[in-house]
């Protein structure tokens, strides 16, 4: 027992998980197409099984990061194979681990040609992912990022449907547009590092401790924000999002919606604001995030209520929710923290179920058009049944699990900013208005067309798919303080360090004069 | 051993690597001149002998590294830099005779002066990274360049072939008569041609008329040996025209050895009056990377698509010797290697594909070759990505050194101006990867001979690309020791003072 605590106190068991899908599936390149479907569900739950314990064996109200480790990779560029995790990234961690099975069932029934390649795909997207949740070296999750484009682009590419191309290099080019621009002030930062301190690092703790000048901030939070506002994605960056979501296959939707979204508000959290205090809390920034995630919640939810196309319309619901998980994260108090975070994770669940269902009926009918369908809660009604619930938790009724992060970044965000909260606070009302007619037009109405009578109801693995998902849907929903209580420390941290940054703003520009002092004056002109 | 060049025979010691190529080379001509041609094809004997040149040539390489050179205004430079890019081009040569070997086959080559040609190129090559005369220079340029013009047109029976090198040699001989005029210039300006000492002699407060004609001729002709926009028409025809693995010779190695010469010339002895060049060379690195990544978007013929990328990649390398700095320099080591490894790569993947007379060149013929030909579409799928430089590939932790570099000395916006043009390139790479897996295939493709040489090349290729992503920490540390022999003369280009000011 004593060699599994000492795993679990390690860095061996973040590394495990962020390689074992990268050998899994190139493992599964070269597995007989009998056995592998068996074969990738099998790795995917190992994966998930492994990382389960880490739920408990994180310690509760410690901010700093756990599972540390720093492994020198280049010396030469002090970059140092440093992973750990903190709250933030536990949860988010355990909901890529927690969606990987999930998402291998669903492509049993959607996935039917080049599966291997496929497989491999899935899982090398997990590498990505995971590393870029844990990674605590600028150049390591830089790298995470990237590694995380090819896969999905692939997913989207071959296997989705009539636009998949066009679809797949649009989200390809996007998402590379802001990571590129952050590459640029990672070495701007990496340069700072090596002029202020002597020598060369691009770990996060070293980075922390930069004085990078206001003026100089400005660019280079725009910069990262840029990246992590793409992926997000935020109002007037998000056309990528329906397009890749129509046409992603059911299991792409699913993880690029639960959890590469995710990437954005994490990067968000862990980096763009506490590498750029200033910046950040800055009242113009501010504002401006604002009036973009309000821009997200209210305009989408007016173009989702016409959506025709079910797929669509829960990638714009996406749009919207992640609006309001960007009002939490930059309102900066611990609670709306804590709630745009715990509100990522329950976004991943249910919006990651809705895909699913939609996958189920598109299975059924090949068509996402919602006009195609009604009365299904007569033909098929545990498959409505769970529709309905899903749907209900994504318009975060009480009692299922987008209530909790809603409430908590609501009363969060209320203490400073009234009436932005106010504002967001309709874009409850509106995904009522959005959500509730679709559930309408889809299963309750009368069956118009004759075909719908002849539907199956959810058979043993769909069930076997959907049943997790609830579970987690209302086990959130009436007992959510065992994942706020991890969320918690590192939320708390965060909003206070933020505080102290902005009163020492107040106070005068102390620390201005300081960071001008130490930085001589050939720091990097853009000229 | 030390050498000082007081003895003649110490220029020999000095030249030992390029000597020995030399006797091999014409060795292997006159063997080839009387040797009995068997009628059927077949390697011919020579091109075995020329690897084994390679390999001696190496080991010459090997011996130099424990001389010592006394002072730094020998003619010969015998330094980590040219050690370090005398492998290179040595390396980037055995790869390319190893493709050529069943290309020649295929495509009814059987001179043997194809391979005695490609030695001497390299021999050319050699000496330009090493020279630290102006006529030494220039003469090396002179012999790369008679080499490789006649390798462009080999394939006689070919009409592209004949154009490709004609529109070479003509543009060639031309640019050529640039740099000749502008080392005239600056041996009037600085009254000597060793740059060792020209770099001692030169004041960079009295800068005269002659000086700067002669450094703006000197960054024309180089702008027609690397390529750079707006000096780069003949390239995508004469990359297209050549015998491929040429084109692969042509891509990686020969803008290698330009660009050794031009770090030699622009950033160690004119180093000083880096603030008379940058404007110029600044303006060719930028219009070098935004014009072929925006042409190359519209190609369909993969031969010129590559060749706009490694125009591209020209762009990018003069991003690292603007920054004039000794991680400006590294860099452009290091990118250098993986490049070669890269293009290299990429290009032997297109002969197979290509197949008997060059016939599938087109990126509409690699519909559906992820499926059909899985192998050599992953493989050439990497050397994409790494020509992309998309993480974990050699190609990645090149352009971060390149960002680095120029971040460093204060060439944000250039590093932006990378940045953004990467963006695009990514979609004309992204195309092949499109058209090789999400489109259905057309017509079958014929099985593609691998034979062993072949195998060998595509192995090492992809092996240091994806070595060098992963673990490039003593690539780096190499890199950034082979110049450090030059870091006394770039110390005092980038003067903080001098930037701030700016």
């Amino acid at each position: 027992m004593s060699f599994l605590a000492y795993i679990y106190s390690s860095h061996w068991i973040l590394t495990f998980l962020v390689f074992f899908p990268a050998v899994a599936g190139i493992a599964c390149l070269f597995i007989p197409q009998k056995r592998l479907r068996i074969w990738a569900f099998g790795a995917a739950m190992i994966e998930f099984l492994v990382s389960l314990p880490l739920f408990w064996t994180f310690e509760i109200g410690r901010f700093e990061f756990q599972n540390i480790a720093a492994i020198p990779w280049i010396p030469d560029w002090g970059i140092s194979y440093s992973i750990g995790m903190d709250g933030i990234s536990l949860l988010l961690i355990l909901l890529t681990t927690f969606l990987l099975p999930i998402s291998v069932l669903v492509s049993w029934l959607q996935i039917t040609e080049k599966e291997r390649l496929y497989y491999a795909m899935l899982l090398l997207l997990g590498t990505g992912m995971l590393g870029v949740f844990v990674a605590l070296d600028l150049f390591l999750f830089y790298i995470f990022w990237e590694v995380t484009l090819i896969p999905m682009y692939f997913l989207i590419g071959v296997w989705g449907h009539e636009r998949r191309i066009y679809a797949a290099v649009k989200f390809f080019l996007f998402t590379a547009m802001g990571s590129l621009l952050m590459l640029v002030a990672i070495l701007v930062m990496f340069w700072l590092r090596l002029d202020q301190f002597g020598a060369p690092s691009l770990a996060y703790a070293d980075m922390l401790q930069l004085n990078i000048p206001r003026s100089l901030q400005f660019w280079m939070f725009a910069a990262f924000a840029l990246a992590f506002a793409i992926k997000v994605p935020m109002f007037p960056f998000h056309t990528w999002l329906p397009d890749a979501h129509v046409e992603a296959p059911t299991a792409g939707s699913v993880i690029l919606a639960a959890v590469l979204l995710k990437m954005g508000v994490y990067g968000f959290l862990r980096f763009a604001i506490p590498f750029f205090p200033a910046a950040a809390t800055d009242p113009t920034v501010v504002w401006i995030i604002f009036g973009l995630a309000l821009m997200g919640i209210l305009y989408t939810a007016w173009v989702a209520a016409v959506q025709p196309n079910m797929k669509k319309l829960i990638a714009y619901t996406s749009v919207a929710h992640l609006g309001f998980i960007m009002v939490g994260t930059f309102a900066l108090t611990s609670e709306s923290v804590t709630g745009g975070v715990l509100q990522s994770i329950n976004h991943g669940v249910s919006t990651g179920a809705l895909f699913i269902l939609a996958g189920f009926l598109y299975q059924r009918r090949h068509t996402y058009e919602i006009s195609a369908y009604g009365g299904l809660a007569k033909v098929i009604p545990i498959y409505s049944g769970c529709l309905v619930v899903v749907a209900l938790s994504s318009i975060a009724l009480p009692g299922l699990n987008g209530f909790v992060g809603e409430f908590l970044i609501l009363v969060g965000a209320f203490k400073r900013y009234p009436w932005v909260t106010i504002l967001a606070t309709t874009g409850v009302v509106f995904a009522a208005y959005y959500m509730l007619p679709m559930v309408r037009r889809a299963v309750w109405n009368e069956v118009t067309i004759e075909e719908n009578r002849k539907l199956l109801d959810l058979s043993r693995l769909e069930m076997a798919i959907i049943v997790p998902l609830l579970i987690m849907i209302v086990l959130m929903g009436v007992y959510p303080q065992p994942f706020m209580k991890r969320i918690a420390a590192s939320a708390e941290f965060l909003s206070d360090r933020m505080a102290l940054v902005a009163e020492q703003q107040l106070e005068g520009s102390s620390d201005e004069a300081l960071a001008a002092s130490s930085v001589p004056g050939s720091r990097p002109e853009t000229r | 051993m030390q050498i000082d060049f007081s003895t003649h025979l110490d220029f020999l010691w000095a030249l030992m690597p390029e000597a020995v190529l030399t006797a091999t080379a014409l060795a292997l001509l006159l063997y080839d001149g009387f040797v009995k041609r068997s009628g059927a094809g077949g390697v011919p004997p020579i091109a075995w002998g020329s690897l084994v040149a390679i390999g001696l040539a190496a080991v010459a390489n090997v011996w130099l590294m424990g001389v010592e050179e006394v002072g730094t205004t020998g003619p010969v430079a015998i330094d980590d830099f040219r050690i370090f890019t005398n492998f290179m081009f040595l390396g980037a040569g055995a790869l390319t005779i190893l493709i050529s070997l069943d290309y020649n086959v295929r495509e009814g080559i059987r001179e043997g002066e194809f391979y005695a040609l490609l030695l001497f190129a390299i021999v050319g090559m050699m000496l330009l990274a090493s020279s630290r005369d102006l006529i030494l220079i220039f003469l090396s340029f002179e012999l790369m360049s008679l080499a490789v013009y006649a390798l462009v047109g080999f394939n006689r029976r070919d009409r592209k072939s004949a154009e490709a090198a004609l529109k070479y040699f003509l543009l060639g001989a031309f640019s050529s008569a640039f740099l000749l005029y502008g080392m005239a210039m600056l041996y009037a300006a600085g009254s000597t041609t060793n740059l060792g000492l020209m770099r001692q002699l030169l004041d960079p407060r009295s800068v005269g008329v002659a000086m700067i004609m002669g450094i703006a001729l000197l960054a024309i002709g180089f702008g027609f040996k690397v390529s750079a926009v707006p000096f780069h028409v003949w390239t995508p025809d004469a990359y297209e025209g050549a015998p491929t693995p040429v084109t692969a010779f042509l891509a990686a190695a020969i803008k290698g050895a330009a660009f050794a010469a031009f770090i030699r010339i622009f950033v160690v002895a004119l180093g000083d009056l880096h603030g008379y060049w940058e404007q110029i060379i600044w303006w060719l690195a930028c219009l070098t990377m935004v014009v072929p990544n925006l042409i190359a978007l519209v190609q369909d013929n993969i031969k010129r698509l590559l060749a706009y990328s490694s125009i591209a990649h020209a762009g990018y390398l003069l991003v690292a010797l603007i920054s004039a700095n000794e991680s400006g320099m590294a860099a452009f080591l290091f990118y250098l290697v993986a490049y070669t490894a890269m293009i290299v790569g990429a290009f032997t993947v297109l002969l197979v594909i290509a197949g008997q007379g060059d016939r599938r060149q087109r990126i509409s013929d690699y519909a559906g070759l992820g499926y059909s030909r899985p192998w050599a579409a992953a493989i050439l799928s990497l050397f994409l990505v790494s020509l992309a430089g998309l993480p974990p590939t050699g190609g990645f932790v090149g352009k971060f050194y390149i960002l680095r570099a120029s971040v460093e000395s204060g060439y944000v916006n250039l590093a932006v101006i990378l940045a953004v043009t990467t963006l695009v390139s990514y979609y004309y790479y992204l195309r092949v990867i499109v058209t090789m897996y999400m489109r259905p295939e057309l017509e079958p493709v014929e099985r593609p001979v691998w034979s062993g040489p072949l195998r060998t090349v595509l192995v090492v290729c992809a092996a240091i690309t994806i070595l060098l992503g992963i673990l490039p920490s003593w690539p780096l540390l190499k890199a950034r020791q082979s110049v450090e022999g030059l870091r006394q003369v770039a110390e005092q280009v980038v003067d903080p003072g001098q930037l701030a000011g700016r």
